[in-house]
């Protein structure tokens, strides 16, 4: 088989537990993001706008949706004859078979799949961040430090490095210390979770790893702080752009609505860097006569005729005349029906809201503000007539017509 | 379940004379429409969506723009190794020239026919706007026995075609057919879709291009009444045929302004499918205003939208005015500008404060990349 200098690992097994019931039946990554995206657009594209073209995305939890959204890889110009991308999930061979037991694990059951491409260089990736970036300057660096391990990393707020991963280094950026979630920071450089890995000195990590009983099998917890106290050559890669976990209802709200400030510097319409997804087949948008549309984001196979403020509607979403959807996400195929209020919320996939219906508060309107959140519809269900949905309340079974939240 | 046994053959290229310069550099099938289509998305998403799954398109002129829009047909899910789409333009063998009519048009795709396994063929041009249950029809010719059956509306001869027929029937039985003028009478007027036995078809081809002939309506349908039988299958979804820009303008105020039409043409059990760009969502700035408009991803709207059309990538700025137009792919609409009545092809840019005013009965039409 022809040699391929990098291939990506894209661990995509996560639960995205704090997401609730946003990912009650589907994987994080198959989240849905910005309007026509899922979280796992974004390093796909990030690869295939990076020149690698051999990914295998590592699967575990509810990988239905993510399989089925992944196909051939053809969104994401991967459907390769050499190359491409690759679903792995956990397999048995012939001494039994395991659940991929932590992150470093995953990658050490997947040791054949890496071989077969013959590689110099494997680059670590998660589907839980909204960036852009260009793997391609990462793994240059590697080269040209001759490094071991590269870890990309990007400035935080002091106050909050210590709830990231802080990689303290030397000016030259050569990594002597690495600290989970430290009380005490010593530097605000927070690790992004993607590494470049030699893949030799990975192989033999890895497999070290493996035999080690006590080991969680977790990049942060264990591979990398063996290579650092085997003083292997770890250098800091470091990204100045923007970079959100989405792991939270609160975060995901955000980093969704922060495509609709102009401050902030994430451009999906860069022809140079577009971020693909699998699109379906829908026809423009319409934007009725009796509808106001404000400051928002919307996509191919919505029908608006109410208003829409400060908000994101993803592909077909219906919102009748007289509803109001403000400062909310709303979800493929979902229904906001006839003066139905949807307010500081986010409606999952084909939720339906029936007419007079209220979800979410504004913070204004709360008394107490340490109660107040964003409100969540999971998908599929269904608000009733007249029912309240109050802020910071997740909704995982049908409201009655009428009920209070 | 068993593929069905049909083959698709469309003629993007018919009828591109009455389309003016829309067309001077593209065919009518290629010509944009509605936000995000290209007029022959709705031809190979009617065939496809009725299981068939290898078309040929028999191009003649200006098919540049046609290969690019189809590229590997994966949009269709064309991309098969077994059937898929062929391009089957001319000089496609020795013998084959520029064709004139369907006839010399498909004797250079003889070959394609030849090796077809598919019992009936299925023939549509690309200036009718309609989303049908093909296989119904399908159904229905094969029930009925008929050797040749066309899909027909009720309603107005178009104003600027000549060549359309129109239909006397009895029962589904096509009794006379018409080459009627425009009037105020509703008639069963021809969409020119059209399923026969591909036996049939090379039979008529054959002879047809033996004797000289160049249309199959006139010299072939019409005269051979007593010899075939050929029946009418009545479309009573949304369909319009394009005859001139009036009527492009005309058809897409519709689109925009019944949502009865929207719900036929985008049906949502029979998808329309067309080649992806890739954009992101449209962007409603905090200052604009839209209106009764069809909007496609990709645009940017700062400005003031009514009655319109936008396709993917307009940029419309602050203080722009955009009422009853269609604005084709990546154009600008600059600060201040006021259009009405306007047909901007793709990448327009209209000036800042510039004014252009068409009538309903005339927009103006201004042509690919011009600056304004």
């Amino acid at each position: 088989m022809k040699k391929t200098e990098c291939v990506a690992m894209l661990l995509a097994g996560g639960q995205g537990s704090r997401l609730g019931v946003l990912t009650q039946n589907i994987a994080k990554p198959a989240v849905p993001y910005g309007g026509k995206y899922r979280i796992i657009d974004f390093p796909l594209s990030n690869c295939t706008n990076s020149g690698i073209d051999t990914v295998g995305v590592l699967t575990q939890y509810q990988p239905l949706e993510l399989n089925d959204y992944i196909g051939s890889g053809k969104p994401w110009d991967l459907d390769r004859s050499n190359g491409g991308v690759h679903i792995l999930p956990p397999y048995q061979n012939n001494k039994g078979g395991d659940w991929y037991k932590g992150t470093a694990n995953a990658i050490y059951q997947n040791i054949p799949f890496i071989k077969r491409y013959d590689p110099e260089y494997v680059l670590i990736l998660s589907g839980d961040h909204i960036y852009k970036m260009d793997y391609s300057l990462m793994i240059e660096q590697h080269k040209q430090t001759n490094a071991d391990c590269t870890i990309a990393v990007i400035e935080v707020p002091m106050e909050e490095a210590s709830r990231f991963g802080i990689m303290n280094c030397n000016p030259d950026g050569t990594i002597y210390e690495f600290e989970e979630k430290p009380k005490n920071p010593k530097s605000n450089l927070a690790s992004m979770g993607i590494y470049v890995f030699s893949w030799d000195k990975l192989k033999k990590y890895l497999e070290e790893d493996e035999a080690d009983p006590n080991s969680s099998n977790d990049f942060g917890k264990n591979i990398i702080p063996n290579m650092l106290n085997d003083n292997q050559k770890m250098i800091v890669y470091r990204f100045a752009d923007y970079w959100k976990d989405v792991g939270t209802i609160d975060s995901l709200w955000e980093a969704n609505l922060d495509l609709l400030d102009p401050k902030i510097k994430l451009d999906l319409s860069d022809p140079k860097w577009r971020i693909y997804s699998r699109t379906p087949s829908a026809p423009p948008q319409y934007i009725s006569d009796t509808a106001k549309v404000q400051n928002s984001l919307i996509t191919e196979g919505c029908d608006v005729y109410g208003t829409v403020d400060f908000s994101i509607l993803f592909d077909n979403v219906i919102v009748e005349e007289g509803a109001v959807v403000k400062d909310s996400l709303v979800m493929p195929g979902a229904v906001i029906k006839k003066n139905a209020s949807v307010q500081y919320a986010i409606i999952g996939e084909n939720a339906v809201i029936e007419e007079n219906a209220s979800v979410g508060e504004r913070p204004e309107d709360v008394s107490d503000l340490s109660n107040w959140g964003v409100a969540v519809v999971g998908a599929d269900l269904n608000v009733g007539k007249n029912a309240d949905v109050k802020a910071a309340v997740m909704i995982k079974e049908n409201v009655k017509e009428g009920d209070k939240q | 379940m068993r593929k069905n046994n049909v083959l698709g053959i469309v003629f993007p290229n018919a009828h591109d004379e009455l389309m003016g310069e829309m067309t001077e550099r593209r065919s009518m099938g290629s010509l944009p429409f509605c936000g995000r289509y290209r007029i022959i998305d709705f031809s190979l998403s009617n065939l496809v969506n009725a299981g068939v799954s290898k078309v040929g398109i028999v191009t003649k002129t200006n098919y540049q723009s046609l290969m690019d829009h189809i590229g590997s047909a994966k949009a269709w899910d064309l991309d098969r190794k077994s059937g898929g789409l062929f391009f089957l333009p001319p000089y496609s063998n020795t013998e084959a020239k520029v064709y004139k009519g369907h006839v010399d048009g498909l004797f250079g795709a003889m070959n394609f026919l030849k090796h077809s396994s598919e019992k009936f063929v299925v023939m549509c041009d690309c200036d009718v706007i309609t989303n049908f249950d093909l296989n119904d029809m399908l159904k229905r010719h094969i029930k009925s026995g008929a050797d040749i059956t066309i899909a027909y509306k009720r309603g107005l001869m178009p104003l600027n075609r000549h060549d359309v027929m129109a239909f006397e029937l009895n029962g589904d039985k096509v009794t006379d057919i018409k080459f009627a003028a425009s009037d105020s009478k509703e008639r069963c007027i021809s969409l020119d879709i059209t399923i026969m036995s591909k036996d049939l078809l090379t039979e008529i081809i054959k002879e047809g291009y033996e004797r000289n002939l160049t249309s199959i309506a006139r010299d072939v349908y019409q005269k051979s009444l007593t010899k075939l039988d050929i029946r009418g299958y009545e479309i009573t979804e949304y369909a319009a045929i394009m005859d001139s820009p009036e009527t492009y303008a005309k058809v897409t105020k519709e689109v925009v302004c019944d949502p009865a039409v929207r719900r036929d043409l985008f049906c949502k059990t029979r998808p329309v499918f067309t080649k992806t760009r890739d954009d992101m969502p449209t962007i409603y700035g905090l200052d604009s205003e839209v209106k009764n408009c069809l909007i496609a991803d990709g645009c940017v709207i700062d400005g003031t939208v009514k009655n319109s059309v936008l396709f993917r990538g307009v940029k419309v700025e602050k203080g722009a005015v955009i009422e009853n137009s269609i604005v084709m792919q990546d154009a600008v609409i600059e600060a201040g500008a006021d259009i009405q009545f306007v047909t901007l092809d793709k990448k327009v840019t209209v000036g800042a404060n510039k004014t252009l005013r068409g009538t309903e009965t005339y927009p103006i039409y201004v042509r690919k990349n011009a600056e304004v």
